[in-house]
């Protein structure tokens, strides 16, 4: 066991580790931050997603010790403030892009290290983009719609930014 | 007993229902804050690792744990031995049977092992790393037994025996023959057949299964917290524990999917208890992937089908008869359900007078089978469109025409099937005219002319059509039909729900049993919103427990949008009639004058709207205001109705008829497009229509999901997913680098077409959806291959259509030529 | 599923690594990691210690240089996907990378790693040795044709690491990718991979088809294929059976090589 410094969603937790343990036991055993999922374990299904250094990363496959000095986004950081969503967030329940919420996490970090990439992408792109990230449940459509909606959503927030100021 | 939900009064329209609305569930999904049962942090806890068998039969020779017992953070470690002499045997169907069958399941291998992945010992450690490094040391020796790898290898002579008490590895033998089928075979003008397979896949939900169980010593109650779909299980733990039922309290979690797939895991949730009586600790244990793919105790259907279909001249169909061999594997539980469930719709959307079945069960050294999104269905639905795909190609009629000379007719509703199950309602005839339509199927075909006149020998293009029946909301009488259980032992499967109000005039709903996923709070709050006419999003949806919760099986079969709006409704409608009484005394009317105004969630004297007293009126003098309240009545406004089967009846004793078990019946007609690529065998979508009829939609966008959903599930069972078996009964697909799960790039968008035939018998018409897409997908996808193959004369009759089995089959036909 | 007790180290330099990976508990390189810990966790790996190479400078940057482009071996994919130079002088290479796992594997994923990994069905080594590209490691400089000798087999020693991948930058005059997969996040069954260079010169390379990758080299489509058909050595795994393999890779290798020519003929 070793302390390791792990800065999430803005917080430098410091907790005490094994070398083997995974950036996601990390986050979720220890960091207290269980919105981090894990599905398979080896880096198939992308329901442990988060953002490292702003890149959509596997935690399943990332040593926490990796992960000291980098800059960790979980879902629980997404939102601005907990009585808000992000955009991304709000249109994945307005176009109903999920249905049991397992992959949800990893979905929405996903769409949104998408979305910082590309502010209006294709069906196709999406598709591209997302598919590392399996669903078992909606078939994906609903996905793809609710990253569309979710760039909508960011182009308007974007246009009543700039007429405020 | 067939369920009423109380009358309204009055008539509403629908204000709630069809109306888009975010669920109640994504909003603590979208933050992360859905609490699963990996989720859980209980002080102390234990995590549980397992030791499973890497050999499919052997004997236990010896087990070493010592080198395991003294790793530190090791809290202690459970054998077979240690199981069986502080459990009963884990109660399956072979308890169910008349007589019992000795087929013994313990959560731990006790003599030999029967399975690969079976688990052998447990270990209870500080941390789950902690429990893996201690499996690891632990040594066990087999005494390697010839494996049973499939049903031809069990029903061979001299087979080696699964269970030494179970003669020749059979289950059992039934035959039935429903309306005469044998002379009507004897006297037709064509009959087709095909024989069939369908090997085993599986929900391979994103969340695997889990649970946790605490005891408390003194108070002798223990509690589970898991992500099982149903309540059955926990109903049925206590006399494997030892203890009585209402000692055991179960807390549903967020269950991350399930498809059938988390209906049936007692062993580890033994495990869990008796270390948590030996430990005091509450004690967790979730499967890994490989766990859960290999020895999950969830594995679907495993068959093999011959089947026949009789036509007269013109087409018509005039009987369906197969005989079935079904690998159970290495223990009887939820089997006979997977064969049951289909004969609910045995001949599909068709007007087939005798149908008649032969059905063999078999015992494997394969994982036991259990659930998957279908119940059976899907193979089944597959088989019956292979046949009537091949009727169409024997007798000369195109897809379309062989269904429409066939498929039942709107007024023949309700339509009594040869076993006797009614099919509620359905427009059958315009689903297939729309979906034809609406797919441009017509269009299609003319392009698949001219890319044949081409001749391109590099790829085909292919359209497949099936109409298929989606049934929902089973009872439980078809199980006893199917093997020889204590008739009436089970008979429906009630759901129930609580409704309250509080002084403040706001909504509590409690629902009884868990969400496999699906929006039921959604959908238990839109029915509220319906009735009472309070927004959706202003009603409060909890989850009792079941130390609580009434006569509630929970999801399965399609059954929870039926059962939950049922209940749901039934218990507001009687908060309402409790309101009645009070609002009268407010406004001082006769009660019976009063009538319940939805759009304003008010009393109103009937011809007078003006004069009216509200929900929150009511409900501040409902609510800690006995000395003002009318003479009779009491304080507290809630109702907790039970709802009942809405169209079940008893089976003839003598079988001839089954009763009605499965009658609310969707519908749905597929139409995918494919292109295979001839060389290689690669198939793509071109399109993908699904016309689909689930009765009164109470949520339009969570409908498309399901439908959706499952078609893609259904997509991958067609073309990827299968958990094969080597002869050595070892599995081959053991994670998911080797069990193929589609991806954003393996299927097509799907294009949907609703329809709404509203159910006659239930809350407001709707019907089950849960599992259609999956029953439809995989018979339409292999019809679309098959078509696109057939230049070259290739049929297809089995699952998943790989395109290494497409390559050798256009092998073996260009080398017939 | 966890991972077995392991050490981690994190050298400094490439010389502090060397040492490191020398030493007498055999420790396993850890670069990208998207192969390596899935193996760890399923035991089919059994390195009881890591030296992680993911942040060491020399294994970073995208130059050129006297007619390479020079690709350190530990720059993830995300970023030779996202650069400019390597759009420029290597689109080849950008559009395999694109079938290559899922941006999610891609953000961690190396060259380097997926070379040292010598998976036989990978479409990225098989791309480089296409590319005509050169293997710098710690000890030498290798074609990448020569360093893969096996399925997970190739010629680095212990210690030895790769440092940098440097890709001749010569104008090719077209290129072909083609591949099946049983789905798009998991690894290839069966592909292949050809350019025409401004001479008329074909290069073809086949994946999945045998051990290593299968390099032909010629002017003639015709004969590069039948080049191709003895040294076709296909293989079982759980996606596709050998006989499956030994079909397609042919049919692969005409398509890429139709489309590097430009012509379906």
């Amino acid at each position: 066991m070793k302390p390791v410094k792990l800065e999430v969603n803005g917080i430098v937790h410091e907790v005490f580790l094994e070398d083997r343990t995974s950036l996601a036991d990390a986050l979720r055993d220890d960091c207290g931050l269980t919105g981090t999922r894990l599905g398979c374990e080896h880096g198939v299904c992308g329901a442990c997603t988060v953002l490292v250094n702003n890149r959509p990363e596997r935690s399943c496959l990332v040593l926490a010790t990796q992960a000291e000095g980098d800059t960790i986004g979980t879902i629980e950081g997404l939102a601005a403030s907990p009585t808000v969503l992000a955009p991304v967030q709000q249109a994945f329940r307005q176009a109903h892009g999920l249905q049991c919420g397992f992959c949800t996490s990893g979905m929405l970090l996903t769409a949104q290290s998408l979305l910082d990439h590309d502010p209006d992408p294709s069906p196709a792109v999406i598709r591209d983009w997302m598919h590392g990230n399996l669903c078992r449940c909606t078939g994906f459509d609903q996905i793809i719609e609710s990253v569309q909606l979710a760039a909508t959503l960011i182009k308007q927030d974007q246009a009543r930014e700039e007429e405020l100021s | 007993m067939n369920s009423t939900i109380p009358s309204p009064r009055e008539t509403n329209t629908h204000h709630a229902f069809g109306q888009p609305r975010e669920t109640i569930e994504s909003a603590r999904h979208v933050r992360g804050g859905g609490k699963f049962v990996a989720d859980l942090q209980l002080p102390g806890m234990l995590h549980v690792a397992l030791l499973r068998s890497p050999k499919a039969h052997a004997r236990i020779v010896e087990i070493d744990v010592r080198q395991a017992r003294s790793l530190l953070g090791v809290h202690a470690i459970l054998t077979g031995a240690d199981v069986q002499k502080s459990t009963s045997s884990i109660y399956t169907m072979a308890q169910m049977h008349k007589p019992p069958l000795d087929i013994p399941l313990h959560a731990l291998a006790t003599d030999k092992v029967r399975h690969v992945g079976e688990p052998v010992v447990a270990v209870a450690a500080r941390t789950r790393a902690i429990a893996e490094d201690a499996v690891r040391l632990i040594r066990v020796k087999y005494e390697d037994l010839p494996p049973v790898a499939d049903a031809d290898a069990a029903l061979a002579s001299g087979a080696p025996l699964v269970h030494e008490n179970i003669a020749g590895n059979l289950i059992m033998h039934r035959q039935h023959d429903f309306g005469d089928a044998e002379s009507v075979f004897k006297n037709a003008d064509h009959v087709v057949r095909r024989k069939l397979r369908w090997p085993r896949q599986t929900g391979a939900a994103l969340e695997t299964f889990g649970c946790v169980a605490q005891w408390q010593p003194g108070v002798d109650e223990l509690t589970f917290w898991s992500n099982h779909q149903s309540n059955v299980l926990l109903w049925t733990l206590g006399p494997t524990l030892g203890l009585p039922p209402h000692r055991i309290k179960g807390i549903a979690c967020d269950i991350g999917g399930a498809f059938g797939a988390k209906f049936w895991q007692p062993r580890a949730m033994v495990i869990c208890a008796l270390f948590s009586r030996l430990t005091t600790r509450p004690v967790r244990y979730v499967e890994g992937r490989v766990e859960n793919l290999v020895g999950g105790d969830n594995h679907g259907e495993d068959r093999t089908y011959d089947a026949e279909l009789a036509l007269d001249s013109s087409g018509k169909m005039l009987g369906l008869r197969f005989s079935v061999v079904e690998d159970y594997g290495s223990a009887f539980i939820l089997g006979p359900i997977n064969n049951a469930e289909p004969l609910a719709q045995a001949t599909g959307p068709y007007d087939i007078a005798a149908f008649a079945f032969d059905f063999t069960a078999v015992l494997s050294n394969k994982v036991p089978q259990a659930a998957y999104r279908g119940f059976g269905g899907a193979a089944h639905n597959f088989m019956l469109e292979r046949l009537v795909d091949a009727a169409a190609v024997e007798l000369g009629l195109s897809a379309v025409a062989i269904r429409e000379l066939n498929l039942l007719q709107p007024e023949q509703f309700p339509y009594r099937t040869a076993t006797g199950n009614i099919y509620d309602s359905g427009d059958y005839p315009t689903a297939l005219h729309r979906a034809v339509k609406e797919s441009s199927y017509d269009l299609w075909r003319e392009r698949q002319a001219r890319a044949r006149e081409v001749k391109d020998p590099t790829r085909a293009i292919g359209i497949g059509l099936v109409s298929c029946q989606e049934r929902s909301v089973q009872s439980g009488t078809a199980l006893w039909l199917m093997f020889d259980q204590e008739p009436g032992r089970n008979t429906t499967a009630a759901e129930s729900a609580s409704v309250r109000i509080d002084s403040q005039g706001s909504v509590r709903v409690a629902l009884h049993s868990p969400s496999l996923g699906t929006p039921t709070e959604t959908i238990a709050a839109t029915v509220v919103a319906e009735e009472l006419g309070v927004p959706a999003d202003s009603v409060s949806v909890s989850r009792l427990d079941t130390s609580m919760a009434g006569p509630a099986m929970g999801p399965s079969a399609s059954r929870m949008t039926v059962m939950l709006s049922g209940a749901v409704a039934g218990a507001v409608r009687e908060v309402i009639e409790k309101m009645r009484p009070l609002a009268a005394h407010l406004l001082e009317a006769n009660p019976e004058d009063l009538m319940w105004d939805p759009s304003r969630a008010c009393f109103t004297i009937v011809g007078v709207p003006e004069s009216s007293a509200t929900l929150a009126a009511i409900a501040h003098l409902a609510n800690g205001h006995a000395l003002r309240l009318p003479a009779g009545c009491r304080s507290g406004l809630e109702s907790t109705y039970t709802y009942d089967h809405p169209m079940s009846s008893m089976p003839h004793a003598d079988g001839s008829d089954w009763g009605n078990y499965a009658p609310i019946v969707g519908h749905t007609v597929h139409v995918p497009v494919v292109e295979v690529d001839l060389q290689t065998g690669a198939v793509t979508f071109l399109d993908y229509f699904v016309m689909h009829d689930c009765g009164t939609v109470v949520n339009p966008d969570a409908v498309r999901g399901q439908v959706v959903g499952a078609t893609v599930q259904g997509i991958a069972t067609a073309l990827t997913e299968e958990l094969a078996f080597d002869e050595q009964a070892r599995p081959q697909n053991t994670d998911f680098r080797s069990y193929f799960l589609p991806t954003f790039l393996d299927v097509p968008a799907i294009r949907l077409g609703h329809m709404e035939t509203p159910s006659p018998f239930t809350y407001r018409g709707v019907k089950g959806i849960g599992e259609g897409g999956r029953m439809a997908a995989p018979a339409a996808v292999v019809s679309a291959i098959e078509d696109a193959l057939s230049p070259y004369g290739v049929r297809i009759n089995e699952v998943p259509v790989t395109p290494e089995k497409i390559l050798k089959w256009l092998g073996n036909a260009s080398a017939a030529q | 599923m966890k991972l077995p007790p392991l050490s981690y180290q994190r050298p400094t330099d490439l010389r502090e690594a060397s040492l490191m990976l020398g030493s007498e508990s055999m420790p396993a390189v850890l670069a990208g990691g998207q192969s390596i810990i899935p193996a760890l966790r399923f035991g089919e790996r059994s390195e009881s210690s890591l030296v992680d190479i993911s942040r060491l400078a020399e294994l970073q940057g995208i130059t050129h240089a006297d007619g390479f482009l020079r690709i350190g071996a530990g720059v993830p994919m995300w970023e030779v996907c996202g650069s400019p130079e390597v759009a420029t002088s290597a689109p080849l290479l950008i559009r395999v990378l694109g079938s290559v796992g899922a941006v999610g594997i891609r953000s961690r994923a190396t060259l380097g790693g997926s070379l040292a990994w010598a998976d036989s069905t990978s479409q990225l080594p098989s791309t480089l040795i296409v590319l005509n590209a050169q293997v710098e490691t710690t000890e030498r400089i290798l074609d990448a044709a020569d360093l893969q000798i096996g399925q997970h087999q190739t010629v680095l020693r212990r210690g030895e690491l790769i440092v940098s991948i440097q890709i001749p930058e010569v104008e090719l005059t077209g290129s072909g990718f083609h591949l099946i997969r049983k789905t798009h996040i998991t690894w290839p069954v069966v592909g292949a991979v050809a350019v025409r260079e401004p001479s008329g010169q074909l290069r073809l390379v086949v994946f999945g088809a045998a051990p290593t990758p299968i390099l032909a080299v010629g002017a003639d489509r015709a004969k590069l294929l039948s080049q191709l058909s003895s040294r076709i050595l296909p293989f079982d795994d759980e996606r596709a059976r050998a006989g499956y393999r030994g079909q397609v890779a042919p049919i692969l290798a005409g398509r890429a090589l139709d489309e590097a020519i430009g012509s379906n003929t």
